[in-house]
């Protein structure tokens, strides 16, 4: 996403520059041109250089044909990219729709339906270029009336998406010719592009949305060839597909239900499926173990947050709040809740593989310091606190035990209300003032930081308001340049760090275990499920 | 015996109308709705707003039911709010596996249970009867979830020869099909087998007590005859009645045995629908499970009536 | 009797209760014998039946094991070697040693010393659910018989509608709807046990009904609750006896299951049932986790069976038999 400091995305942009000095070059002149965005910058490096050979050039010739089974803990139960949120839909809706572009693993960004983006001067105007020639499921051809008509679903109040909140500033989208769109924005935004992949931004067909949640239509690799819920879901491959040669290798990608953790590690060592995309920690022993599977991790910016309300007592009080993220002994939650498969997190939520990681400082466990900011706020005598979570969501509760467990240490008495998963998203989650949270990361920090911690965020867990928080976000959204726009991001983080209303105790990694025959498959730091360049060896 | 029948009819469906009346203002009462449940951490007011116009969870509840039991009379189920698709299909669908695995089951366990009760009745108090009493001691009395549990981690993990889930392919060979439902339906048989069992053992030793065994005894009638021809023809009487019943208990219990082998039957769906406050869904699944049950309830007393020329209905 | 054993038999599994109601020759006929022993031999049936049932070995054994669990739910936790809720970081997912000698959990917490502590919540909630459901049935089926008639007709109707619903799903949506708190695991397993005891206790009603000692009180000008109460009650006594052993064995599934589907006791309390639901995805690689509460909870069944065995077989009910929903 920029070209600057992190190494997550040094990984995959220097690799392609070393091997490609001519790219580079072009590329540079490009941007010393019209002064463009990393973003465009990333479009056009992925245009240059098909990421599909890439895979293939690293891991062997793609084979084309296969069925790949993949476990997964529910099953989507409909398909309608702007209402669903639950990841089982997310994942099969990856291969059936098209974002604009796309967030690859590497977290780059690369076309999908939009071959080129580029900005105006101030960033409040973006034109993308869209691919021509794709097709829709039933055939008719996929233009930029489409995205009109997509954007125009997504921003009309009536429709549930959430994402709306994330695009609030699009004031219109202007359809210039069948393969061109402007978007003009209401304020400038530098990210713009990336929030374009978000999981909801999914282009639709202009005027047949109404069945989609049972009868998609996408212009993605795969269609929906069968459902039944709760059971499996069949998606097979779109001959019409804009990019057979470089991706959708696999015939057929089947969905299997399994809730069970344990039944569905013994359908993986038994050869019942071919991946399961989320193992959990304590069952690697088994798999690791096992012949013929492999397993692969990558950090998301998935955590779960012990969250506070600052309207009420005790937490309007700062010193309650730096208290309480002082009891936290962060490798200890990451040992105990993750079994070290995860990362430490310093109280703000962007993760170390998003390129504007401001590398906040992890804060070691005082409790003799909390003991007195506990005593100054006229909590002397101890601090009793009821916290709210669910064993719903692995993680949750188990958070909330360990933390209990070492708040205790600082004279902090917290009881821990564990209630079934709907229960507790219907009653207690953000009707109480102290309670888990459970969030998967954003395409971008600022969509992360913005999303809940603005004073206006729809999604606001803590009525946390705080004006200069506000400003470093306006301005970051404003400043085209990267290296600026880190600088801004990182200030926030650590504003957030330090006064927020949130302990962020960790970053979860996501493991995957796999067949050692399925190739050009990696976890995703978004927790997707991205098939789209995987095949089966032998 | 045809009044008695219509008016077990009539019974039958004033109690499955009762019985949607308190679902239905049960699942009212439910904490939050399914726009909730879809939304989950993504929610926010205006979402939340919009979902319930969509899903016309804005109209008040009474309003609601009695569109479902117009709807309902025609035998239009209504449409999940969930997986928005006609819950009809989804629901047949459901009771399609969940009959085929309490098909197994019983196919395994009712010939096991009989042969079982009737061997430990014959020889009461013979080592062969404790050694069958404490076995379907055991299994009345370990859970389904250990006996599950347990059943995955022999036969698909240690000693891997059978699959540890139930995901039946639908265009899949019927053959390897049926071994996916084996581990299932062994839990099954364990839980049920004791019930059946047990039955079948005690009415064994009640007739071989009686009277006119006694005579036959004291005639010299040869014991092979005395018990094929006296003692099974009235001891195995009552055993049809509860293996007519074990039906309707084993489609509501298998709830437990479907969780722990992620069988996508009934008592799945039922769950899901519950969790995800889909009302129409539960609805549909709630009045099923009632019906078969109220069925097999009638079809065991008519059975046994018409089996057992003791009992005669006014 | 033995000439209405099979009918006796049919009739406990009919769980509608409509045979009964529409064939009042064959009313009760199943559990009618034990009432009139009661008053036939009075005095020396008690001592009788509780040396029977001291003779029979399975009883004692059940009824030794019961006690035992019951003193674990009260002294449990202090026997156990660690306090159940104590971390211990450094020895998370340890198999059995020396020190933990059922292995540790995931947070490091001593499995024995949390299934000694578990048996707290399980016991409380067997027995009290048990109580409640057998009280609350008792009365509303010795009410029903007594008063026979429409009343009878509309709460037997009522009865159906609930038993039509397997217990598990019926605890399921009550618990749903309250809320998971051990005080409403307990009502949501009574509200299950409810009708079935009313359906067994009022078809001993039908019978007492029609008593001398009954019509006597009746003629005395004794008021109904009176009659009910002090009449017809302590003959009931034996039916309510078996019911209840019966019933434990249920409550104790019941509630196992519950916690098992994650709607039971609320973690971090120990609880067997919630110990299996939260170790069941680390069975193949830590099975530790959840041997040891399932082998407590399964003993723990045997016992309420082999009691219930006991009891029924010497009260002379036979195989007491149930309908299983």
């Amino acid at each position: 996403m920029t070209l600057l400091h992190e190494h997550e995305f040094s990984h995959g942009k220097l690799r392609y520059i070393v091997e490609h000095p001519s790219t580079r070059r072009a590329l540079l002149r490009r941007v010393s041109l019209l002064g463009l965005s990393a973003s465009a910058l990333a479009a056009a490096g992925a245009l240059a250089w098909p990421y599909g050979q890439a895979a293939a050039s690293q891991d062997g010739q793609p084979v084309r044909g296969g069925v790949v089974r993949v476990g997964v803990p529910g099953s989507a139960a409909s398909f309608d990219p702007t209402v669903e949120t639950i990841m089982e839909a997310i994942w099969v809706m990856e291969h059936v729709y098209s974002n604009l572009i796309r967030m690859n693993t590497n977290m780059e960004l690369e076309p999908d339906l939009a071959l080129t983006w580029e900005p105006n001067e101030t960033a409040d105007q973006w034109t993308l270029t869209l691919r021509d020639g794709v097709k829709f499921h039933d055939g008719s051809d996929f233009t930029s009336e489409d995205v009109v008509a997509t954007f125009e679903h997504l921003l009309d109040p009536a429709s549930a998406s959430q994402y709306r909140s994330n695009i609030s500033m699009v004031e219109s989208v202007e359809a210039t010719s069948p393969t061109e769109v402007v978007f003009h924005l209401s304020s400038p935004f530098a990210e713009f592009p990336e929030t374009l992949s978000h999981y909801q931004a999914k282009m639709l067909p202009a005027g047949k949305m109404a069945d989609l949640a049972t009868n998609p239509i996408g212009t993605g690799p795969y269609r929906l060839d069968s459902h039944v819920p709760g059971e499996r879901t069949v998606l097979k491959r779109f001959d019409d597909f804009y990019d057979l040669d470089g991706q959708a290798f696999l015939d057929e990608i089947q969905y299997l239900a399994i809730p069970e953790e344990a039944t569905k590690m013994a359908a993986l060592t038994s050869g019942s499926v071919e991946l399961v995309n989320e193992v959990q920690p304590t069952s690697l022993p088994i798999v690791q173990n096992a012949p013929g599977i492999v397993t692969a991790e990558t950090i998301t910016g998935s955590h779960q947050p012990i969250v506070m309300d600052v309207s009420q007592a005790p937490f309007d009080d700062p010193r309650v709040r730096e208290a309480l993220k002082l009891v936290v002994d962060r490798q200890g939650l990451v040992a105990v809740v993750l079994q070290g498969h995860g990362e430490p997190a310093a109280d703000q939520v962007v993760p170390p593989s998003d390129p504007m990681y401001g590398n906040v400082a992890i804060p070691d466990p005082d409790l003799e310091r909390a003991r007195e900011l506990l005593a100054e706020a006229g909590y002397a005598d101890g601090l009793d606190l009821v916290l709210h979570t669910t064993p719903g969501r692995a993680g949750m509760l188990e958070t909330a035990l360990t933390f209990k467990d070492m708040a205790a240490g600082a004279g902090v008495n917290v009881e821990v209300v564990s209630h079934p998963v709907d229960a507790f998203w219907a009653e207690f989650w953000k009707k109480t003032p102290f309670f888990v949270s459970n969030w998967i990361g954003r395409p971008t920090a600022e969509m992360m930081l913005s999303q809940l911690y603005m004073c206006d965020s729809s999604g606001s867990e803590t009525r946390w308001c705080n004006p200069d928080f506000d400003a470093l976000i306006m301005d970051a959204r404003a400043t085209l340049d990267p290296e600026a726009r880190h600088d801004l991001l990182t200030q926030a983080q650590q504003l957030l760090s330090d006064d927020g209303p949130v302990i962020v105790p960790y970053f979860r990694s996501y493991i995957s275990g796999a067949s050692s025959r399925l190739q050009g498959f990696a976890p995703h730091p978004l927790r997707f499920l991205d098939l789209r360049r995987a095949w089966l060896d032998g | 015996m045809l009044r008695f029948f219509t008016r077990r009819l009539a019974f039958m469906a004033l109690t499955l109308f009762i019985v949607s009346i308190v679902i239905f203002s049960v699942t009212e009462l439910l904490p939050g709705d399914v726009a909730v449940m879809i939304l989950g951490s993504e929610a926010t007011d205006d979402t939340l707003a919009a979902l319930r116009t969509q899903l016309g969870l804005d109209r008040p509840a009474p309003a609601r039911y009695v569109d479902w039991l117009a709807g309902a009379a025609h035998g239009d189920f209504g449409e999940s709010l969930r997986m928005r698709t006609d819950v009809g299909p989804l629901v047949l669908e459901r009771l399609k596996n969940s009959l085929a695995l309490a098909g197994i089951a019983l196919a395994i366990g009712v010939p096991l249970a009989l042969g079982l009760g009737i061997i430990a009745g014959l020889r009461k108090d013979r080592p062969s009867d404790k050694v069958i009493t404490v076995t379907t001691l055991l299994g009345i009395s370990i859970p389904e979830f250990v006996i599950g549990s347990v059943l995955i981690m022999l036969f698909a993990s240690i000693w891997p020869i059978l699959p540890a889930t139930s995901m039946i392919d639908p265009q899949g060979n019927p053959l390897e099909n049926v071994r996916y439902l084996i581990l299932p339906a062994v839990t099954l048989v364990f839980v049920t087998l004791a019930h059946t069992a047990r039955m079948t053992r005690s009415s064994v030793i009640r007739v071989m007590r009686t009277d006119y065994v006694r005579t036959a005894t004291l005639k010299g009638m040869p014991r092979g005859r005395i018990i094929m021809r006296h003692v099974l023809p009235n001891a195995l009487l009552p055993s049809i009645t509860v293996i007519a019943l074990n039906i309707g208990w084993m489609i509501g219990g298998l709830i437990v045995v479907e969780t722990v082998f992620a069988y996508p039957g009934l008592g799945q769906l039922m769950i899901f629908a519950v969790t995800n406050r889909d009302v129409p869904l539960v609805q549909a699944v709630a009045l099923l499970v009632a019906l078969i049950y109220a069925l097999a309830n009638l079809g065991a007393d008519v059975l046994y009536a018409v089996l057992n020329p003791r009992i005669r209905y006014s | 009797m033995n000439k209405l054993g099979p009918a006796r038999a049919s009739d406990a599994w009919t769980s509608s209760g409509n045979l009964i109601a529409a064939a009042p020759a064959a009313t009760a006929a199943w559990i009618g014998p034990a009432p009139r022993v009661e008053r036939d031999v009075a005095a020396p049936a008690p001592t009788r039946r509780w040396k029977a049932l001291l003779g029979s070995r399975s009883a004692v054994f059940g009824a030794v094991l019961l006690v035992g669990y019951l003193l674990l739910a009260v002294i449990g936790d202090r026997l156990a070697p660690y306090p159940p809720l104590e971390f211990h970081y450094s020895d998370t997912l340890q198999g059995p040693s020396s020190t933990y000698w059922l292995g540790t959990d995931q947070f490091g917490r001593d499995i024995f010393s949390r299934v000694l502590a578990g048996a707290r919540s399980i016991v409380l909630i067997a027995f009290c659910a048990t109580a409640l459901g057998v009280i609350a049935g008792t009365l509303i089926g010795l009410t029903a018989g007594y008063y026979g008639g429409k009343a009878d007709e509309a709460i037997m109707r009522f009865g159906d509608g609930v038993m039509s619903f397997p217990s598990l799903l019926l605890a399921l949506l009550v618990l749903t709807t309250l809320g998971p708190s051990v005080v409403n695991i307990i009502v949501a397993v009574a509200i299950t046990f409810v009708p079935r005891v009313a359906r067994i206790i009022r078809s001993v009603a039908l019978d007492l009904r029609t008593q001398p000692f009954v019509q006597a009180a009746q003629a005395r000008g004794e008021r109904a609750p009176y009659i009910i109460v002090r009449e017809m009650l302590p003959n009931a006594i034996p039916a309510i006896i078996v019911e209840s052993s019966i019933r434990v064995g249920y409550a104790i599934l019941i509630g196992a299951s519950l916690g098992f589907l994650g709607l039971g006791v609320q973690p971090p309390t120990p609880d067997w049932g919630l110990m299996i639901y939260e170790g069941r995805s680390m069975i193949q690689a830590s099975p530790w986790v959840v041997i040891g509460p399932a082998i407590a909870i399964s003993i723990l069944v045997i016992a309420a069976n082999l009691f219930a065995d006991g009891v029924s077989r010497v009260l002379d009910y036979g195989e007491q038999l149930e309908d299983l929903a």
